[in-house]
């Protein structure tokens, strides 16, 4: 009996180091078919990838890793040298579910997304923050939209046709900002550039958890009737000027120090966005938030507060 | 009408209606999570088709291939970078009638693939 109880409690000792850390097996095809019928060839695909991303969440002590499940569907044909996305199953299509990596490499659920979109990963925002980006190709006519979602909980943080202006501050708790411009020329068609004849598109402000603040740029005759419409109607550039004197940059660092904790407390920038040389906006940002009141620009624009 | 008499008629209904030419590939993803040593490793295996079309220099017209990409790597969190990463490409052209015809094949030393 002695011999019994040495021989379990060293199986127990054995075993258990073993079943404490979990393995964690996931798996999906991917797969694409084609049909061909009077030289038009059609194409479905749905690819299903895997990715694991460890981030620092804004107000937390400690990192958190995700696995990120995701899935990608498109629809296309070729006709002749014609390429084109139809909708025959839809439009494409990015969903993403994520599922937090505990210590013990189990998995709890997270958050999911579905979005319109071509293609989606994890994108590195500056230096320190990170996002997952989905990209819906515009073509020929249209400008590519890229939308970012919060790493936290999958919540929408913008939409762009720009690469996005980055403001970070190292060695802060909540330390990134981006600014994006969507167009009327996104790829996204979004249905409102219909209703308002003067919409040029939105500005948004916004941190890794969520939008912050956001303008309409309006034109001040409605779009039609302008005559160089050509000057509105592509990607815009986006930068900060700073009033310290250095070059004007796409994305702006600063370190953290004794009297300025976080972005929150900077003061002395500007977003520039420049359509064309002689098409332009400038808003300052102060208090973290777009100043309206002091925002300057061309004659051809007006802006307007995104309530929420 | 007689089964016989009939058949003519189905055949002919049948490729009236289906696609001259069909072809499917598939292929599977993975990964595997384990936590080793106070860290969480994991291996990826990601399967995925991309299509591309281009115009090659001097050539009459677009070229359009099927790209099957194979991406394996293995990660840990208290690690910088990658083990052993390794992407694969397969292209093949896709012919006007939808049949694959192989064109080349790539193996390198990275951590993604694209075309866009």
């Amino acid at each position: 009996m002695p011999h019994l109880i040495t021989t379990l409690v060293a199986t127990m000792l054995v075993v258990l180091p073993i079943t404490a850390s979990a393995q964690t097996v996931e798996e999906a095809t991917s797969h694409i078919s084609f049909t061909a019928q009077d030289g038009i060839v059609e194409w479905q695909i749905e690819n299903r990838t895997y990715d694991v991303v460890s981030f620092w969440p804004v107000g937390t002590e400690g990192p958190r890793t995700l696995l990120i499940d995701q899935t990608s569907s498109s629809n296309e044909i070729l006709v002749g040298s014609v390429r084109k996305k139809i909708h025959g199953v839809g439009p494409p299509r990015v969903t993403v579910t994520a599922s937090a990596v505990l210590e013990s490499g189990t998995l709890a659920p997270a958050w999911t997304i579905e979005e319109v979109a071509d293609s989606g990963g994890i994108r590195r925002i500056g230096d320190v923050g990170k996002a997952y980006m989905t990209t819906l190709y515009g073509g020929d006519d249209l400008l590519d939209a890229r939308s970012f979602f919060s790493l936290s909980d999958g919540n929408w943080l913008l939409t762009t046709n720009v690469d996005p202006a980055i403001l970070e501050m190292l060695n802060s708790d909540d330390a990134v900002r981006m600014v994006g411009v969507e167009t009327i020329s996104s790829a996204t068609l979004r249905p409102f550039f219909m209703d308002n004849p003067n919409l040029v598109g939105f500005l948004i402000y916004a941190s890794l958890k969520g939008p912050i603040d956001g303008f309409s740029i309006l034109t001040r005759t409605p779009l039609l009737e302008i005559e160089h419409i050509e000057q509105l109607v592509v990607a815009p550039e986006v930068i900060w000027i700073s009033s310290n004197g250095e070059e004007p940059t796409r994305e702006l660092t600063y370190e953290a120090f004794d009297s300025l904790k976080d972005v929150s407390g900077l003061s002395g920038l500007t977003l520039r966005i420049t359509f064309a040389p002689e098409v332009w906006i400038e808003v300052p940002v102060s208090g973290d938030r777009l100043d309206l009141e002091n925002a300057r620009m061309s004659d051809h624009f007006s802006l307007q507060r995104i309530q929420n | 009408m007689t089964q016989k008499a009939l058949l003519p008629a189905v055949l002919a209904f049948v490729a009236a209606v289906l696609p001259l030419a069909a072809s499917a590939e598939e292929a599977t993803s993975s990964i595997d999570i384990s936590a080793q040593d106070g860290a969480i490793e994991w291996k990826v295996k990601n399967r995925s088709y991309d299509v591309v079309s281009f115009w090659p220099a001097g050539a009459e017209g677009p070229r359009t291939l099927l790209l099957a990409e194979n991406v394996t790597l293995t990660r840990r969190t208290d690690m910088d970078g990658s083990q052993n990463p390794k992407v694969r490409v397969v292209a093949s052209d896709i012919g006007a009638d939808g049949a694959l015809t192989p064109a080349w094949e790539i193996e390198t030393v990275a951590e993604e693939d694209g075309t866009h």
